[in-house]
């Protein structure tokens, strides 16, 4: 709940300001573009070309510096909220302006790269913002109230227990222990944890080692068999638990992994556009 | 046997500890279970793991239940050990060491893989984060970054490669061929692209004032000020409006010795025509007049539209009928741009034949000189009497066949040289007769001609009516001749009665329709042309039913300044490099010679 409302407030924040901002931006440009026909047509080379292409670059130049300045988005503080509200809304802004400046010419060349580049930026905070607002409380939800590391805590005294409970018990259960216990994984690669769940998992394979011997078995040990399978099956729904949960931080924050990669990728084009634009006149 | 075990644990502070006791058994027993003399607790220990009995004096350690143990480095299912041996069982290491007192052997065991915590385990077990592997945001930053800037940046300036990825649009179809070449027209180092790289190529292209026009604006435009490239099929010439009327619209201010009239709009302020007249075809003069309907061609033709247009005509050698029409003597030129002229031979001869005598049948004079027409007939007609004018009218009774060998005598060449002078002058009466033959065409020359008989008017019909402009007939063929030329096109129902009217399908190069005179004067108002003096090009009201300023929207056709009039004119002499700035730029453009042109300006 929480999570929801500091992600509202960041978009909201004084009152949708800097989208209003943002969009009296945009309507002066769109106005100006319409206005204004400059001597040899529309282009990035004419005066309103190089008025918005200054433009954009400052602003490319100023929302990167924001991941520099500030590399926590979580951080409740009035003065970030602001600034992340700007970040977004202007980042956004950035869409239009930029064809603006080049009087919506593209091409297969570096000029429309740093385009593509920027947009794929835009698009992963656009992912980035909507996870915001969706997983914190899918997250909540999942863990039901309690920190992860009880989770893991749970996982490890069932493991323990486990290890008592195989002891005395014969050997194709003390093979299913070492198989439930030292060959279940948490996470692993990205799609393993994308996917929050593992098809390889020591403790589901153990359950099925036990169950597969369970039918020659009988009386006490029969009995301390089956004790056995409910522990592992508490075992498996925290298990699941844990994994959704790492699912959900995945998803949280693959699109950072891509959005300042990109925004550096971004600045490079630019940087090398206007060199390039000025280089051959 | 009797054995001393020694458990050996390490403590947290890493130190060994070691816990000693004895057993004494038969077998002594290794396991996990609790039944073990051996009691191992590791799960990679069976519970009934191995047994070490004695036998002759030598120990044995083997693994029951099918277990196996690890004797040094060789794994069995077990095998004779003494002291100094080192055996492993799951995770646990057994030394065999010398016997001490009483007892048989001793063995010190210890758990070598020493395990954590179960959330110590765990924790080794888990990988949560994507911040990890090949796509971490640190590498992604590095290698995107500096992929863009090495392959868009550094090896484009470093070897040229790849730099077409620079071009801010495709290159215009014109200069396809050097489109790989950057260098050709940008020379690189923040410098715009100048007027001598373009003239390196273009050498002779016109100028577009006179030379002793003096215009700071025309002086220092730029080739790249009209001419954008990088626009691919929008083409390279920008011909805007603005270009011309800069200076177009008060031009008569900026320049006073121009005769250009003022014009900032086709359709608002552009001024009437002014159409270049045949005012003396005696003289040859040609005026630059003003369009108006009243004006008159003095082309020193008789022609009449109205008599002509829409007649039906019969082909003399097949007899089969056809109807006259405006591609039957209007055919345009090889470019498609202008009307072929109209040639005697041609358009005319077919239906008025300038015959002579009935004697000679179908033969014709000569046509366009009156003085080498009757040289012609004085030939034709000297022949005729040297031949013995077997078929002459009135044959000379001196005149008689002679023997090859016979030559004439004085009054008989008297006599020949007079029948040919009064056959010429009857035949040249017969030619220059009123309103035929020559004369139904043609004008009677005041005084006489160079050979003392009558002389014809020379005829001087104009051909392009508006050299300054670059009108296309080609690009207005669908349309019909009448929409412009409606006095021409006329066709007088009777002289022709049923015949069918023309239709859009026809063959002919030129669409053509036509009017009645009743229709001609009712829609339009326009009488049908019957006078040769008519001057039937229309007046700039004709073009601005279709052709709107350069800002018109449909159903007008936006028409600017470039659409009729080019800015390059070859009779300006040659475009001159101008350099954009630097006395290096100067001399570079100094270098070019142009014809007409002095250099750099």
């Amino acid at each position: 709940v929480t999570a929801k409302a500091g992600f509202q407030s960041f978009l909201s924040y004084r009152g949708f300001y800097w989208l209003k901002a943002t969009l009296l931006g945009l309507l002066l440009a769109i106005g100006a573009y319409w206005l204004l026909d400059p001597v040899g047509g529309r282009s990035g080379g004419s005066w309103y070309g190089y008025a918005t292409g200054t433009l954009a670059a400052a602003l490319i130049l100023w929302l990167t510096w924001f991941g520099v300045r500030k590399r926590s988005y979580a951080s409740g503080s009035a003065n970030l909220r602001n600034w992340l509200s700007a970040h977004v809304y202007l980042g956004l802004g950035l869409l239009l302006l930029v064809p603006l400046h080049s009087a919506f010419q593209f091409g297969w060349n570096l000029h429309t790269l740093a385009y593509a580049l920027m947009a794929a930026v835009i698009l992963s905070g656009i992912i980035g913002v909507i996870f915001y607002g969706a997983i914190p409380s899918a997250m909540t939800r999942n863990r039901q109230g309690q920190e992860l590391e009880s989770l893991y805590r749970q996982i490890s005294d069932i493991d323990a227990e486990w290890r008592e409970m195989a002891r005395a018990m014969p050997d194709f259960v003390a093979q299913a222990t070492q198989v439930g216990i030292e060959e279940t994984r948490i996470g692993g690669g990205l799609l393993r944890q994308l996917s929050g769940r593992d098809p390889r998992c020591g403790t589901a394979r153990a359950l099925a080692m036990l169950e597969a011997r369970e039918q020659g078995t009988g009386g006490e040990q029969r009995e301390q068999l089956s004790q056995l399978k409910k522990l592992i099956g508490r075992k498996q729904v925290l298990l699941r638990r844990v994994r959704r949960d790492a699912r959900h931080k995945a998803l949280l924050n693959l699109w950072l992994v891509f959005h300042v990669p990109l925004a550096l990728a971004t600045v490079a084009a630019v940087a090398v556009h206007v060199f390039v634009v000025f280089y051959y006149r | 046997v009797k054995v001393r075990l020694v458990h050996v644990t390490t403590r947290l502070s890493g130190r060994k500890s070691r816990r000693e006791e004895s057993r004494e058994a038969e077998s002594l027993r290794i396991g996990r279970g609790t039944d073990n003399d051996l009691e191992l607790s590791g799960l990679t220990v069976a519970l009934h793991h191995a047994a070490l009995h004695e036998r002759g004096g030598r120990f044995f350690l083997e693994g029951v239940e099918g277990n196996s143990v690890r004797i040094g480095a060789k794994v069995s299912e077990g095998g004779g050990v003494a002291a100094g041996d080192v055996v492993r069982i799951g995770g646990y290491e057994l030394r065999i060491v010398a016997p001490e007192g009483d007892e048989d052997l001793a063995l010190e065991v210890e758990e070598i893989e020493q395990r954590g915590t179960e959330r110590e385990e765990l924790a080794r077990k888990t990988a949560v984060g994507v911040n990890r592997g090949l796509f971490t945001q640190r590498k992604l930053a590095w290698g995107l970054g500096l992929g863009v800037l090495v392959l868009f940046g550094a090896l484009p300036l470093a070897t040229g490669r790849f730099e077409s990825s620079w071009s801010s649009g495709p290159i215009s179809s014109n200069h396809a061929f050097i489109a790989k070449d950057c260098g050709k027209c940008h020379r690189g180092g923040f410098e715009l692209v100048r007027d001598a790289e373009c003239l390196a190529c273009h050498t002779r292209i016109g100028s577009h004032a006179p030379p002793d026009v003096e215009l700071a604006s025309l002086d220092e435009a730029r080739c790249a000020g009209c001419h954008i490239e990088h626009n691919g099929r929008a083409g390279l010439a920008r011909l805007e409006q603005r270009f011309c009327t800069d200076c177009h619209a008060q031009l008569a201010q900026l320049v006073s010795t121009t005769q250009v009239e003022n014009a900032s709009c086709f359709a608002k302020d552009h001024p009437q025509f002014r159409i270049a007249l045949v005012t003396d075809a005696g003289a040859g003069a040609v005026e630059r007049v003003r369009w108006s309907p009243q004006l008159e061609e003095r082309s020193g033709l008789l022609f009449d539209h109205l008599r002509h247009v829409g007649r039906n005509v019969a082909e003399k050698t097949t007899g089969e009928e056809r109807q006259l029409r405006c591609g039957e003597c209007h055919q345009p030129d090889a470019a498609g741009k202008t009307m072929a002229p109209i040639v005697f031979e041609r358009h005319c001869q077919k239906c008025h034949s300038i015959d002579f005598d009935p004697a000679a049948g179908e033969r014709q004079a000569w046509h366009g000189d009156p003085v080498r027409m009757r040289r012609e007939l004085r030939e034709y007609y000297s022949f005729v009497a040297l031949e013995g004018a077997a078929a002459a009218p009135a044959p000379s009774p001196l005149l008689r066949r002679k023997a090859p060998s016979q030559e004439l005598s004085a009054p008989e060449r008297e006599a020949s040289v007079a029948w040919v002078e009064e056959q010429v002058a009857r035949a040249d009466a017969f030619l220059m007769q009123e309103k035929a033959r020559c004369r139904l065409c043609h004008v009677l020359a005041q005084g006489s001609a160079s050979d003392g008989g009558t002389g014809i008017l020379p005829v001087k019909v104009a051909q392009v009516w508006m050299p300054k402009a670059a009108f296309d007939h080609s690009t207005h063929e669908p349309f019909a001749c009448r929409e412009c030329h409606g006095a021409a096109a006329v066709q007088d129902p009777g002289s022709a009665p049923g015949a069918q009217r023309p239709d859009w399908a026809a063959e002919d190069a030129v669409p053509y329709a036509l009017y009645t005179p009743e229709a001609l004067r009712t829609e339009h108002g326009l009488a049908p042309s019957e006078k040769s003096s008519d001057v039937l090009v229309p007046g700039i009201e004709a073009c601005q039913r279709c052709h709107g300023g350069a800002d018109a929207r449909p159903p007008l056709v936006a028409s600017d300044c470039a659409l009729c009039h080019p800015f390059h004119r070859r009779e300006h002499g040659a475009m001159h490099a101008r350099a954009p700035r630097g006395a290096e730029h100067a001399a570079l453009a100094d270098g070019h010679v142009f014809p007409g042109g002095g250099g750099s300006r």
